[in-house]
């Protein structure tokens, strides 16, 4: 993962569920709604609260245990 | 993968089993009751697929709700199915005729519901749709187009049905209305299955896309049948395959639901790559 950007990292994480088109949509939106920064900007301070603007998208499609589980799972291997 | 690949040709292969057995049968007395017991079939996968993938969500989860309606759709159509198999019922007279009525009303009513919470996902998501806002529109405007072309024929006649007096109509202008409204949905689905596409959430939504597909099939070929040159037994045996195809693609996308919901809850015990 490392010289890879956070958002690039996250977006990663979640192609393999969202598709590569919405993962790289999903952060490069909620990074700029809920942190109002360029995902390019985005630093690991920012992935608890980049995560947690995920959530809804994600409860959405998948409920609240397999999201829970799946941002535990990229809160672990985004570094 | 193999295992949604294997969602995506077990309707196929119903298919080819269904019209071996019509092939085989359609001369005989078996005939009649081979098809009966293909169409209670396919409801009851559908019922079960869709439960499946309800009951894997959580308590008054949005997606819980959405999968139980659908389900609950196909129990009560098989419930309705009771009211023609067994013989018991006919002593119920002109009140038959009225217990059934209801009992499409409701079955569909649980459909467009089920339906309607599925294609409004996406908005509670605020997930990016793919393609230009033209496109996206297109897409909407030619299901819709679509919809009102295969269901509206037999809205208008059923609704004459009804004006006349006639009762037994009620059920099949209630599963038109219901035709065209779920048909129209067809369009956010479809959108969110291309914009999921490549990811293990987009499977349900692709599967549950194919079966409105399958619904808007069968509802076309009973207007476009005869125009096409097929007799009655020819649009009855299309029509099936395509009932057939619809309910199969639901019993695909509850247990692809399952499975993706699975799949993701395992990435915490290790058990799960994501691999698609």
């Amino acid at each position: 993962m490392s010289g890879k950007s956070i958002a690039e990292q996250v977006a990663k994480e979640l192609s393999p569920y969202l598709g590569p088109f919405n993962a790289r949509v999903a952060v490069k939106t909620f990074s700029k709604k809920s942190l109002n920064l360029p995902p390019e900007e985005l630093t690991v301070e920012h992935l608890p609260d980049l995560l947690e603007s995920l959530r809804r998208l994600l409860r959405a499609f998948i409920g609240h245990a397999s999201t829970d589980s799946l941002l535990s799972e990229i809160q672990r291997r985004v570094k | 993968m193999t295992r949604f690949r294997l969602l995506i040709a077990l309707p196929f292969l119903w298919v080819v089993v269904f019209l071996v057995g019509v092939s085989i049968l359609q001369e005989s007395d078996a005939y009649r009751p081979f098809l009966r017991v293909e169409i209670e079939l396919v409801k009851l996968l559908s019922l079960v697929g869709s439960w499946i993938a309800a009951f894997t969500f959580e308590r008054k989860t949005h997606m819980r709700r959405a999968w139980f309606f659908c389900g609950l759709c196909m129990l009560i159509l098989l419930l309705r199915d009771l009211t023609v198999i067994i013989p018991y019922f006919e002593r119920l007279g002109s009140r038959l005729d009225v217990l059934q009525s209801i009992l499409a009303v409701l079955a569909n009513a649980c459909a467009v519901i089920g339906n309607w919470l599925l294609a409004k996902t996406w908005r509670m998501a605020r997930l990016s749709l793919s393609g230009s806002r033209m496109s996206q529109l297109a897409v909407v405007v030619g299901t819709v187009l679509f919809a009102f072309a295969a269901a509206g024929p037999g809205v208008v006649s059923n609704a004459q049905t009804c004006l006349a007096g006639d009762i037994s109509g009620l059920t099949a202008l209630a599963s038109s209305l219901a035709d065209i409204i779920g048909l129209c949905l067809i369009g956010p689905l479809l959108l969110t299955a291309l914009a999921l596409r490549g990811g293990l959430i987009g499977w349900p939504w692709a599967f549950i896309t194919a079966s409105l597909v399958a619904w808007l099939l069968y509802d076309g070929i009973l207007v476009v049948g005869k125009p096409f040159g097929l007799d009655a037994p020819a649009v009855r045996i299309v029509g099936e395959v395509f009932r057939a195809l619809a309910c199969m693609f639901t019993f695909s996308a509850g247990m692809a639901q399952h499975w993706v919901l699975s799949q993701i809850r395992d990435l915490e015990s290790g058990q799960s790559s994501a691999s698609i």
